[in-house]
């Protein structure tokens, strides 16, 4: 018995160690998707049109983290959408885990905080697998190159959390900026304590 | 004698107090990373990575209650909340006071988030829970980025602990 419960213990260990090693690594190309706006279109990537790329965000409601971002998220989608690089943000948390995340609690968020960027519903939760988010907020910044759609940099918005006037590295703004430049941005991977995404049947 | 049982009350309060109250330190992750890898010291610390708004983190903090509590061995659990510093008098010690967790709580602040993460483990994303179980000892440190249920804590350290 206790051979059986350490066997499924390991097992899980193992599901669980899947879960976070897969997902996108800088450098690889990224899927389009088709998820719903709070305005209840369905959105893809490609019928956004004038754009270079974009500052995918996986965020939420719920989630201090992510409300504690919330003003530099809209700053970064007004600095940026012009220049090409909007910000396209994902909920991915399964709503039966968290009803403050629910599609009707995403509109009436987006209202009262007058979101400027889409914020999508990722409901069966397969975008966010297949990006490997693991938190909100994570970023995946994606640049057009010919048809493809680039990881350019995967991680925290900056490194301070708290306070944004004490966050000496704003490493997403960086960057967008490096790509706009035609550089690589450096750093182009950072790490962050962020809400576990809640995943359904968990 | 008197002047004995006066000091025996006045320590019997102190420690009454403490009990009810726990003091909450705002420790770097260094700080308490030196604090459960002394050399020579055979003891388990089971370190829980949680906040006040995380709702998976509440469900588990039970477990490592429950662990603390029940625990023959010499097993420490350190409950290391990450929730912000401003919310350190307002959310964490009320929540703390409220439970009546009497099993160690601090406050965790690294100025740098992702040196913190890295330094805990390779392996964490960041995302919460977490939780990592050292025994410098007997050379264990082991890393998960999950939530625990009391049989799967007492299976995975009891695992651990021998192998």
């Amino acid at each position: 018995m206790k051979f059986i419960l350490s066997l499924l213990a390991s097992f899980t260990a193992l599901v669980t160690l899947n879960v976070y090693a897969g997902g996108y690594k800088v450098g690889d190309v990224a899927t389009d998707f088709s998820l719903k706006n709070v305005d209840g279109k369905m959105v893809s990537l490609k019928d956004i049109q004038n754009t270079k790329g974009f500052i995918v965000v996986f965020t939420c409601n719920h989630c201090p983290y992510s409300v504690a971002y919330e003003d530099r998220i809209i700053a970064l989608h007004n600095e940026f959408a012009g220049k090409g690089y909007p910000v396209v943000a994902i909920n991915p948390n399964d709503p039966n885990k968290v009803p403050e995340d629910s599609f009707e609690k995403m509109i009436e968020r987006s209202k009262a905080k007058k979101f400027p960027f889409m914020y999508l519903l990722d409901g069966t939760q397969d975008i966010a697998k297949t990006y490997g988010a693991s938190r909100t907020p994570h970023v995946f910044l994606l640049v057009k190159k010919g048809n493809d759609l680039v990881v350019s940099y995967i991680g925290a918005i900056d490194d301070n959390t708290e306070d944004e006037k004490a966050a000496k590295n704003k490493y997403v703004e960086s960057a967008v900026q490096a790509v706009i430049a035609g550089k690589t941005p450096s750093p182009d991977f950072t790490k962050a304590i962020g809400c576990g995404i809640k995943w359904s049947g968990k | 004698m008197i002047k004995n049982l006066l000091v025996l009350l006045c320590f019997t309060c102190f420690v009454c107090s403490l009990c009810s109250a726990q003091q909450i330190p705002i420790v770097s992750w260094s700080e308490l990373e030196k604090s459960v890898t002394k050399p020579n010291v055979d003891s388990t610390y089971v370190i829980n990575f949680w906040a006040t708004w995380c709702k998976p983190c509440i469900e588990e903090l039970p477990a490592f209650i429950k662990l603390q509590d029940s625990s023959k061995q010499n097993v420490k659990v350190i409950l290391a909340s990450l929730d912000f510093k401003k919310d350190l008098s307002t959310k964490l010690k009320p929540f703390v006071l409220k439970r009546t967790i009497t099993t160690s709580v601090v406050l965790l602040y690294d100025q740098n988030q992702e040196e913190f993460i890295n330094s805990v483990s390779t392996m964490w994303s960041g995302a919460l829970p977490a939780t990592i179980i050292i025994n410098t000892k007997r050379n264990i440190r082991s890393f998960y980025e999950r939530q625990f249920t009391y049989n799967e804590l007492t299976e995975v350290l009891h695992s651990l602990l021998h192998q």
